[in-house]
């Protein structure tokens, strides 16, 4: 069944029909969220929290609209408050100690780097981005949501989102090279 | 020295991450709860019309009962009570044979040491009842 339909259904009190809606997209919500709040189970608590506030918003809803961007957008703001009630922005938690449990880093292994890995090492450097920053870039850059779009989920002007994204790149290429120089480096390209 | 990666281009496998099934275990239990929860809330909660209603019930039944203590229980325990004028006089009136009673007959004790049962024989013949009164002056009101 496609989303509209499942929407419809759900408007008019279907449960069944919002848990094939909720299977549907968790996973993309769980994603988004677990990159802006910085680990899995909060994100769990957060994608748990939009979809509670997607049912209850949900008859207000109008087809036609973006459904993702109308998603996206609960997500973010929830991810985000999520961040400021917990009165710590990532980069106040930076936590050196924590070095010791970096991912080991085999010479010559960046293309075998797991997911989980790639994850860690996205929450370590993403320290220094604010929740706002990490969401223009996962949006933006990760899950390649086009520049209008995501500045329409976040309300603000695409040139804001194109510097916010310029800026995160910056941020991110800096502690990527400091901390993790091995995966800094580009690949060497074979000679021509 | 190499350039430096681009973050976008080495982080937008993200994107593909999956988790297990076994992570979304109990995921929609608890946004079916969360759901439920305003809706029970909603139901269980009391209107102010149905509170003033309930207070007043409630209200009206201490002071019901303030009555029946401070009118029919309070006066039978006294050794010698007022005469007439107090509302138990027709009671204590239609008493056979009161005269030589210290104080009316107690019919069984209960769990509590301070608790009483009397039984008041009243009216005459085929009118004859029975007005049986369990009292404890522990009970603190």
């Amino acid at each position: 069944m496609e989303d509209g339909e499942l929407i419809r259904r759900a408007q008019a009190g279907d449960l069944q029909a919002f848990e094939q809606l909720v299977k549907g997209w968790r996973e993309q919500v769980f994603r988004i969220a677990r990159q802006i709040v910085g680990d899995e189970e909060s994100a769990k608590d957060v994608a748990q929290m939009v979809f509670i506030r997607l049912w209850q918003v949900l008859p207000k809803y109008r087809e036609g609209g973006s459904f993702p961007s109308y998603l996206h957008r609960i997500t973010v703001n929830l991810a985000i408050d999520f961040c400021r009630e917990q009165t710590r922005r990532p980069a106040d938690s930076w936590d050196p100690a924590g070095m010791d449990s970096l991912p080991a880093l085999p010479a010559g292994a960046e293309e075998s780097l797991s997911t989980a890995e790639l994850q860690r090492i996205f929450e370590i450097v993403a320290r220094r981005l604010t929740p706002r920053q990490r969401a223009v870039f996962v949006l933006r850059e990760i899950e390649e949501i086009p520049t209008e779009e995501v500045a329409e989920i976040l309300n603000m002007r695409p040139s804001t989102i194109r510097s916010h994204v310029q800026e995160a790149r910056k941020i991110l290429q800096e502690s990527l090279a400091r901390l993790f120089p091995e995966y800094a480096r580009r690949r060497e390209e074979p000679e021509r | 020295m190499k350039p430096h990666r681009d973050p976008s281009e080495f982080f937008r496998p993200l994107r593909e991450a999956r988790q297990p099934e076994t992570f979304w275990t109990g995921f929609w239990p608890s946004v079916r709860v969360g759901i439920r929860a305003p809706e029970l809330g909603r139901h269980t909660l009391l209107t102010p019309m149905k509170a003033l209603l309930l207070g007043s019930s409630a209200g009206v039944m201490v002071a019901a009962a303030l009555l029946v203590l401070g009118f029919l229980v309070a006066p039978a325990l006294k050794q010698a009570p007022a005469p007439s004028a107090h509302p138990t006089a027709a009671l204590n009136a239609s008493m056979p044979s009161r005269e030589g009673m210290a104080s009316p007959p107690v019919m069984e004790e209960l769990g509590s040491p301070s608790a009483r049962v009397y039984t008041f024989h009243v009216g005459e013949k085929a009118d004859a009842t029975e007005v049986i009164l369990i009292v404890d002056e522990a009970i603190d009101l």
